[in-house]
């Protein structure tokens, strides 16, 4: 069964009915043993777990979940319950041994004070200082009417009035402020939804920019490569299949719905590159390749890829190390070569292949990138994933 | 960590009409039942420093309950409670030998009221802590003035009594805290959702490449070979369409939200999700000159340490009370935060670490 949407002020509820909830029991349960101390009388005291007994049976009326539009049909009979629980023990203590001084007098002033705690869990709003208010008046009234006929005069009760005025403060004080807070409650809202949008904006421009990258700008090149003249057969393929792409719908949807190649879409990338002249050298856990999530074995794939093909191009040499290693939480693979290699603070920020083809990809699945480099000694990039999939 | 930390907005909020409305309602209670029972005081002297320390402990409690003195601290919190205690004590001192009753004392009564004004600006178990603390100097000081009390009644009956009235508001406070914070806790508001924007990013990306490339491609794709020209031409517009890559994938969230960015380190890229929210927060909540343009951001920071300044201008001076809620929000958010407010312009300057 599903509740009604949760949100912090229905936090504040459950918060202000357990405090209602321990305030009531623990000063009836309180205001009985100390009549103990005080009276002594079995038969008193037994009569007193009762009328107790009653005044808490009508705060648990509240607690019950109320069907919707009876709320105050609950909020008036655990009024009455809880009315005729302390005129019970208005008329127990009355004829005591001991009887009050007062209608204020000790235990009657915590069992309205426990009545009025209890009243928090008249609803929502303003029903709990309403229902503290309606007791009030029904304890009162009854205190100046029947107190003086059983012996017992009535007298103004300082903390009852004090706890009254407690439950309007917890009940209002929370709307009263709560309505100052109503625009940047608003704007923090509007504000989560535009902090959602553009992250997952900048993911989708990130991912666009890496098949721009890897096809476009790859075209292009091929185009300004080969200056006048004809295309090679595979260049003309690759042109042919960038402009299809392009065509296409959702070409910048999240990688990872293409079939599998045999052996995994890692070592397929790797045979790519190494159809295009480079060696690699293949080490370690290749068979932990096969455990990564569907979106985590796609990026990683783009990325060793991209590795590959900056070695191929920028680093001076044909062979290339590939090594896997898997821990507990993930996998991380290494993709080395004894390349020109380059200086990592010198970088022109124009290095779309690591920013785009290689980190966004890693990190949009919760990975990392690490890159060392060294001119003329190569370059190293570790790649780590998780083995689950972005969190 | 407090209710007043976790939503700072719904609980930090209200804490200056809480303690505000509670420390009025205390000392109204104490001034009416020293009229009232004025035939048990012994001592008016004694009475009147009693309601001296109490008004102290008002002041001080909603003083620092502001929510620019976020956050409401532990050496508040002793204070306030040291405070309301010593006037408790003061006011039975005062009574001596012709107190009646115990439980109409005001000292006893604005004890709770304090417990429950302090339970959303302290973590549970430090309300629970001060609560019992209190129900312990409560029941020590009614024991050790019993002989000297007026009435028939035993001393342990007499400790009972004022246990009573103040270990029920203190449990409650407790309650109040700990199943509020749990509830919090335990559960988050959904997240909101978002449209899925590959679509509008792909026509933004399509639409780039029409202008230049893909007639390029599409023409040395229908011959199979290109010109010296197309060769050319290729070349400049790999160029431009990397710069443009590249500026769009540098273009951090300050920039999205129309600031002017200085931020040569990129440390504003780095905050968390939850603090660039409560920055967005507060520009929104400001009446600002221009919310397309909001102001500037410079960012400034050594290693892992940062501070961001934002600087809005404003089409009117905000009121205190509009700004005031943001104060605890961004102070739950960064290590550190201000906000400076003059007829121009508002400030927001925020410190905070980044991960490596």
């Amino acid at each position: 069964m599903s509740g009604p949407p949760w949100t912090a002020r229905r936090a504040l509820s459950d918060g202000l009915r357990a405090a209602g909830l321990w305030y009531g029991s623990t000063a009836l349960v309180l205001a009985w043993t100390t009549t103990a101390l005080i009276h002594g009388s079995p038969s008193t005291l037994g009569l007193l777990a009762v009328t107790a007994a009653v005044v808490a049976l009508g705060g648990l009326v509240f607690v019950l979940p109320a069907p919707p539009r009876v709320g105050a049909v609950v909020v008036l009979a655990a009024v009455v319950v809880m009315a005729a629980g302390f005129t019970a023990t208005l008329v127990v203590v009355a004829r005591s041994p001991l009887p009050p001084g007062s209608t204020a007098g000790f235990p009657l002033s915590p069992v309205k004070t426990a009545m009025l705690a209890f009243a928090v869990n008249a609803g929502r709003r303003r029903a709990p200082l309403l229902a503290g208010a309606a007791l009030a008046v029904v304890v009162e009234t009854v205190c100046a009417v029947l107190g003086p006929a059983l012996g017992v005069p009535w007298a103004f009760d300082l903390p009852e009035a004090a706890t009254l005025a407690l439950v309007a403060l917890a009940s209002s004080g929370f709307l009263i402020a709560g309505r100052r807070t109503e625009q940047p409650r608003r704007a923090s809202k509007a504000a989560a939804f535009e902090e959602a949008l553009t992250r997952t904006r900048s993911i989708a421009r990130s991912r666009a920019a890496a098949v721009v990258h890897d096809t476009v700008l790859g075209d292009l090149a091929a185009v300004a490569a080969v200056g006048p003249g004809r295309l090679t057969p595979a260049a003309a393929r690759r042109l042919g299949g960038t402009l299809e792409l392009l065509a296409s719908p959702d070409w910048a949807a999240p990688a990872g719905g293409e079939p599998a190649a045999v052996g995994g879409p890692v070592l397929a990338a790797i045979e790519r590159t190494e159809a295009a002249g480079l060696s690699v050298r293949l080490d370690g856990e290749l068979a932990e390749l096969g455990g990564l999530a569907p979106d985590v074995e796609a990026a990683l794939a783009a990325a060793v890829e991209q590795c590959l093909v900056n070695t191929r191009t920028h680093a001076g040499t044909d062979v290339a190390d590939v090594t896997v290693l898997a821990d507990r939480d993930g996998l991380t693979v290494m993709v080395a070569d004894s390349g020109s290699g380059f200086d990592p603070e010198a970088v022109d920020r124009d290095r779309l292949g690591i920013s785009t083809a290689v980190r966004a990809r890693v990190e949009e699945v919760g990975g990392a990138v690490r890159v060392f480099a060294q001119p003329g000694v190569g370059t190293t990039v570790l790649l780590t994933v998780p083995k689950g999939g972005a969190a | 960590m407090s209710l007043a930390a976790r939503e700072p907005l719904l609980l930090g909020a209200p804490a200056p009409v809480l303690a505000g409305g509670g420390a009025a309602l205390a000392v109204a209670t104490a001034v009416a039942e020293t009229v009232l029972g004025r035939a048990q005081v012994a001592s008016w002297p004694v009475e009147a420093a009693a309601l001296a320390v109490l008004v102290a402990a008002g002041v001080v409690v909603v003083v620092q309950a502001s929510p620019f003195r976020a956050p409401f601290r532990a050496r508040s919190h002793v204070a306030v409670l040291g405070l309301v205690l010593a006037a408790a004590v003061l006011d039975e001192l005062a009574q001596i030998g012709r107190d009646v009753l115990i439980h109409d004392d005001w000292g006893l009564v604005v004890v709770p009221v304090f417990l429950l004004v302090l339970a959303t600006l302290r973590p549970p178990r430090e309300v629970l802590t001060g609560g019992l603390a209190a129900v312990a100097v409560v029941a020590a000081t009614v024991l050790a003035l019993s002989p000297f009390l007026a009435g028939p009644l035993p001393a342990p009956a007499r400790v009972g009594i004022a246990v009573t009235q103040v270990l029920p508001p203190a449990l409650a406070a407790a309650a109040l805290a700990r199943t509020t914070l749990r509830a919090l806790v335990g559960r988050r508001a959904p997240a909101p959702e978002t449209p899925d924007p590959t679509l509008s990013v792909q026509q933004e990306a399509v639409a780039r490449l029409e202008a230049e490339a893909i007639p390029l491609l599409t023409a040395v794709a229908a011959a199979g070979a290109a010109t010296a020209g197309q060769a050319d031409r290729a070349r400049a517009i790999m160029a431009e369409l990397r710069a443009a890559l590249v500026a769009d994938l540098a273009r951090g969230w300050l920039a999205e939200a129309g600031f002017a960015v200085d931020d040569p380190d990129g440390y504003g890229e780095r905050m968390t999700a939850e603090q660039r929210t409560a920055l967005r927060t507060t520009v929104a909540s400001l009446p600002l000159a221009d919310f397309e343009r909001p102001g500037t951001a410079s960012a400034r920071g050594q290693d892992r340490e940062a501070v961001l300044v934002l600087d809005l201008p404003v089409a009117a001076r905000p009121r205190r009370t509009r700004v005031a809620p943001l104060v605890p929000l961004l102070r739950t958010a960064f290590g550190r935060a201000d906000v400076r407010i003059d007829d121009e312009r508002v400030v927001v300057e925020v410190g905070f670490s980044v991960a490596r």
